[in-house]
């Protein structure tokens, strides 16, 4: 049981634990800080303190579009999540949760219980993993002209391929994620980020996370492995990522994680 | 720590390589969980339990975040320790290691331009609700 905070520093959530699973060995949270739990009628929320000067709804207003500010919060919050879901089950808190006080954080779960449990449940025993497709190339023939009437001819064939090579690839897409749906447990299908985001040029075709038995992650990634080798044909790049904390699996219902 | 297991990597790597992509697929494979799929996830994902101080955050545009990434990447990133997405991606799509600050900056206002309807919609939106 942690004491209240220390003058000038509030109480951050990250999410709660299992209550049956090991405490992992905290990673340092946001801002360097240490990573304690506090137990609340059977909710165990991994917490820690920040300094109140730095944190308030002032600083986070202010910050709102600092990247550097807002991507090392992030991160810290992910880094600490990251910890948890290597040792056992979490339900991840959305960024920010803060409390003022003990009292505060223990009125919260104990009016979430209901809630946080529900999430739990949905998750136990299965973590993230992520997978998106590129287009990174459209199958357009190249062909020799010898004419002017040949190569308009050849330029408005090679535009009616593309048209249908595009269509070809979406309906690949659409198909790689049901065969993936259907080897997972759950699927969530995210908007294409930006390639502003990405950091690509190649756009994104599908953004999708998908909740996966711990046990099963294996055969996932071998259905991943033979997905992306079919794509490939097609001009798609496939790349995967986890495992995640179920982050897209454990807001409520009309919050969109049973979208897919 | 954020990266795949080991067992998970090797599903996922050898049916890649077997495919013939180059190497850049298997080191992205490999790769940590990149700062857009954090930030997708932190902000907009995972339950909503508002603690007992209240911060609005819902309507943080991610294109907005990533615009002042592309900013702050160049000057303040190496300063905060913030270089996890500094790898090769980053210096290949932007240039940025063979100093071309016009072009990026360039980029960004071709962006910003692009991205200033979504920006104001967003804006009047979150006013609206917080009214």
């Amino acid at each position: 049981m942690s004491p209240d905070p220390v003058e000038g520093r509030v109480i951050h959530v990250y999410g709660t634990l299992d209550p049956q699973a090991p405490v992992p060995a905290w990673p340092a949270g946001i801002a360097d800080t240490p990573v304690s739990t506090v137990t609340e009628e059977g909710t165990v929320a991994i917490t820690g303190e920040l300094p109140r000067d730095e944190f308030d709804p002032a600083e986070w207003e202010r910050h709102a579009d600092d990247a550097a500010w807002l991507g090392a919060v992030a991160m810290g919050h992910h880094r600490v999540l990251q910890a948890a879901v290597a040792v056992g089950d979490v339900v991840p808190f959305r960024l920010p949760s803060l409390y003022g006080d003990l009292e505060a954080l223990r009125r919260v779960l104990r009016g979430h219980a209901r809630e946080i449990t529900e999430a739990m449940d949905r998750i136990r025993g299965r973590i993230e993993w992520a997978v998106k497709l590129y287009r990174v190339s459209e199958p357009v023939a190249a062909e020799p002209a010898s004419t002017g009437a040949d190569y308009l001819r050849a330029r408005s064939r090679q535009a009616r391929v593309k048209t249908e090579a595009e269509a070809q690839q979406g309906q690949r897409v659409r198909t790689a994620y049901d065969q993936l749906r259907q080897a997972s447990d759950a699927a969530v299908l995210n908007t294409p980020q930006d390639s502003l985001l990405t950091e690509r040029r190649e756009p994104m075709l599908l953004n999708a996370a998908f909740l996966v038995s711990r046990g099963e992650q294996d055969r996932f990634g071998e259905q991943i492995g033979e997905v992306a080798q079919d794509v490939e044909a097609e001009g798609l790049l496939l790349e995967a990522s986890g495992p995640w904390p179920a982050y897209n699996f454990t807001a409520t219902v009309d919050a969109g994680s049973e979208r897919a | 720590m954020n990266g795949p297991t080991t067992d998970a990597r090797s599903g996922r790597a050898d049916p890649v390589a077997a495919g013939g992509r180059s190497a850049a697929v298997l080191s992205s494979h490999g790769q940590p969980q990149s700062l857009a799929d954090v930030l997708e996830r932190v902000l907009d994902k995972g339950i909503v339990i508002v603690g007992d101080i209240q911060i609005r955050l819902l309507d943080i545009e991610l294109l907005t975040i990533k615009l002042r990434l592309l900013i702050a990447s160049v000057d303040k990133a190496k300063e905060m320790g913030i270089n996890w997405w500094e790898a090769d991606e980053f210096a290949t799509v932007n240039g940025d290691k063979d100093g071309k600050p016009a072009e990026l900056t360039q980029r960004v206002e071709a962006l910003e331009e692009q991205l200033g309807d979504r920006q104001s919609k967003s804006r009047s939106r979150s006013k609206k609700e917080q009214a």
